[in-house]
């Protein structure tokens, strides 16, 4: 199919959703339930559920370097081989440094997924609600801009989406973690139920609760319908699930978009720009040059659902210039690019504990237990804004000795001993929209396609910075308190961006002047294009975005179907 | 990939078919599971005949064939050069293979004959000698390689399976149980 011709009525359709990850999975699934015709366009290869997942049934014996990538490999990919997918079985998911240059005015370590299902083949599949504290946040403690959504507004839709993707959790009852549709729960483990009740008697807001995840516990008939099955704990996610049992694209929305008859998924396409007709006074499509052949092909459509990852939306927005738009479409408060946001990361705290010496764990847990935001929650507490959640897990391992040489050595081989209970935590700390932290494009260097590089320039600063010390503070008081001894405190000075979790670039908001999305997701300026990845994000708050931006494409594109029907788009 | 046994074909089969029951049946059978057998790994290693025997030797001395299998029962010497061609830099590879000729010389110095002569006991103390080495390029050498045998045999199909209970889809994680 190319431009030529007179083809461009099959190149037509109700609704073009671009990118395929989590958010673009559920925008073309609800499209395509909602009876439009959609495309669904992907710059990368397609990954089709169980068949191209190359390494999924592979014995830890199966690979040449017990995981570990050569150093040739590691070289080549400075930045992909910080992040911790980048091993030998799912290394073919992960983009490569050379394949797809990007400049950093400052340190940036850019982690991404070009294929169909994108990172939600490869998420940590933590699931939590905001609560009303987190879309309440930058209207409380004064950064950002207010949000235009309410918890109350999106809890429905929190709830739509959690049945279908299958979410396993427990009703906490914590007014800042709203509990969801949860089946039931992954078990805790001696330690962390341990410190969970030290810290209720200790501390008001604190708590280690069981980390909630979009794996299938107990299988509903809406799973069913997906074919999709119960997690049976491989914790090998991260090469594809043959069963199911984590939520992803890959596994569930783009099947089941497929199998509506309505939707058309069409890899290798990459989008160069959102394209608007100035008579019509909207966008009308979109323009791919296709990965492989690099062929300009056009496609049109009423509505267009931006979910091409959060940078890569606010690249496409940007490049997206037309008369009406010289500065990119929607832009013309010139604020697309800014208020950049990610999660800090950074820091760990780690000891042993001796308590539980007759008890251990069994089979292979999926995850641990998660410490919801308690700093500054309902009043400022501290010298810096906001606060942080923590991933708190605790397990013991099995070791041998390695002394000796010969029959010796393999005595100590053989004797395998379980050693002592670790506990380990990391801090997820919110991080402030500035509009100093922005993405640009290169005026001159481009990639293989023609798009203009992006340059990345944003970092720490004095509030993270203050964050991270009062994470190992508190967190090492806590550690001491409860019993934990050992206790070693790091800070990993990673470069922004290795969270995997870069939000904003076209932020939500009340105002057309300080923000570039309304409270559905419309750019203010162009009503028939949606932004429902993590690019919308008018501030971070601490929890795993995924399930937040899966709520919001649900809602957007009810609300833009029923748009649609009243033609007002 | 290369450390497979005959009788796990048909685990391997029985778990791809426990896995298109359990999972749903309207899956196809994936190309994958035509593609199972082990490719052969690609051995690019500077070693001549002789230095490949001696290094199997001072493996096979190493982990040992007892009532259990041996390291290079479980093709550990093809795990630690394959370690050694691809995780080392071409001067650090050059380095690494280069002292395996210094255990034949430190074995005539020390017994006045080859390693390859000499009795298993012998064998076995001439390795506890170069562990504590003075030369450091010999014992760093050794310990390397004594790293990447464990390794290589501590996540053998034999060992993960027999010794160290690896399940590959537990399906359950309990949180707190009884030590057995």
């Amino acid at each position: 199919m190319t431009n030529k011709g007179k083809s461009s009525k099959k190149r037509t359709y109700d609704a073009i959703v671009i990118g395929s990850g989590i958010s673009g999975g559920w925008a073309a699934k609800e499209l395509a339930e909602k009876g439009l015709k959609t495309l669904i366009l992907e710059r990368g290869p397609d990954v089709k559920h169980i068949v191209d997942y190359p390494t999924t049934m592979k014995m830890p014996w199966d690979f040449e370097h017990g995981l570990r990538l050569p150093l040739k490999e590691r070289e080549e990919n400075p930045i992909a081989s910080k992040c911790y997918i980048f091993n030998e079985d799912a290394k073919h998911f992960v983009v490569k440094d050379k394949e797809h240059p990007y400049v950093q005015d400052k340190p940036f370590d850019w982690i991404r997924g070009y294929q169909v299902g994108g990172k939600s083949l490869l998420w940590a599949r933590e699931t939590q609600r905001w609560s009303h504290l987190d879309f309440e946040g930058p209207g409380r403690d004064g950064f950002a801009v207010e949000w235009p959504v309410t918890y109350d507004e999106i809890a429905p839709w929190y709830s739509y989406v959690e049945k279908f993707a299958g979410i396993t959790g427990n009703k906490d009852g914590l007014e800042s973690l709203p509990d969801g549709e949860f089946m039931k729960p992954f078990e805790q483990s001696c330690v962390e139920e341990y410190f969970d009740n030290f810290l209720q008697k200790n501390y008001k807001n604190r708590r280690a609760i069981i980390a909630r995840k979009a794996h299938i516990t107990d299988p509903q008939d809406i799973h069913i319908q997906q074919g999709r099955a119960r997690c049976m704990h491989r914790n090998l996610c991260q090469r594809g699930c043959p069963y199911g049992g984590y939520f992803s694209s890959n596994a569930s929305t783009i099947p089941w978009a497929l199998n509506t008859g309505n939707c058309t998924l069409r890899a290798d396409s990459v989008v160069q720009s959102i394209i608007y007709d100035e008579q019509k006074g909207k966008a009308v499509g979109v323009k791919v040059i296709d990965r492989i052949t690099k062929e300009e092909i056009d496609f049109f459509a009423d509505i267009i659902f931006v979910n091409a990852a959060a940078m890569n939306t606010t690249a496409l927005l940007l490049n997206s210039t037309s008369n009406r738009f010289p500065n990119g479409i929607g832009n013309d408060n010139e604020l697309m690019g800014t208020h950049i946001a990610f999660h800090n990361y950074r820091a760990r705290v780690s000891g042993t504990y001796e308590g539980f010496a007759d008890k251990t764990t069994s089979g292979r847990r999926v995850g641990g237990s998660y410490m919801p935001r308690w700093r500054n929650l309902y009043e400022q507490e501290t010298d810096f804004i906001r606060g942080y959640a923590a991933g708190f897990s605790s397990g013991r391992g099995e070791g041998h000795g390695r002394d000796g040489v010969g029959a010796d050595l393999k005595a100590n081989l053989m004797n395998r001993e379980l050693g002592p209970w670790h506990v380990g935590s990391h801090m997820m700390g919110e991080t402030i929209p500035k509009e100093t932290s922005r993405l640009s494009l290169d005026k001159s260097k481009t990639d293989d396609w023609g798009i203009p590089l992006i340059h990345f320039d944003l970092d720490y600063d004095q509030n993270d910075e203050k964050m991270i010390k009062d994470y190992i503070e508190t967190t090492t008081e806590m550690f001491e308190k409860a019993g934990f001894t050992n206790i070693k405190a790091s800070d990993s000075k990673q470069a922004p961006g290795l969270d995997i979790h870069e939000m904003g670039g076209v932020r939500m908001g009340k105002d057309t002047k300080t923000s570039l999305l309304n409270k559905y997701n419309q750019l203010h300026e162009c009503k028939n294009v949606f932004v429902t990845d993590g690019a919308m994000m008018t501030s971070t708050s601490t929890q795993n975005p995924s399930l937040t931006y899966m709520a919001f494409t649900a809602r957007a594109v009810d609300y833009a179907v029923k748009e649609l029907k009243k033609a007002n788009l | 990939m290369f450390r497979s046994f005959t009788f796990n074909k048909m685990k391997r089969r029985n778990l791809i078919k426990n896995l298109a029951f359990g999972a749903v049946a309207a899956v196809a059978m994936p190309t994958w599971a035509k593609n199972w057998t082990a490719s052969e790994l690609p051995i690019t290693s500077i070693l001549s005949a002789n230095e490949d025997a001696l290094l199997v030797d001072i493996i096979d001395t190493l982990i040992p064939k007892t009532d259990t299998p041996g390291a290079i029962e479980v093709d550990v010497d093809k795990f630690v050069k394959a370690m050694a061609d691809s995780m080392f830099s071409d001067t650090g590879r050059k380095a690494f293979y280069g002292q395996i000729p210094e255990v034949d010389a430190f074995a005539k110095r020390k017994y006045g004959s080859s390693f390859a002569n000499l009795s298993p006991n012998q064998k076995t103390e001439c390795l506890g000698l170069i562990e504590q080495n003075e030369s450091e390029k010999l014992s760093g050498f050794f310990k390397t390689l004594k790293n990447y045998a464990i390794q290589g045999y501590t996540s053998s199909e034999w060992y993960m399976t027999e010794k160290a209970g690896y399940e590959y889809a537990p399906g359950y994680g309990y949180g707190c149980v009884d030590v057995k």
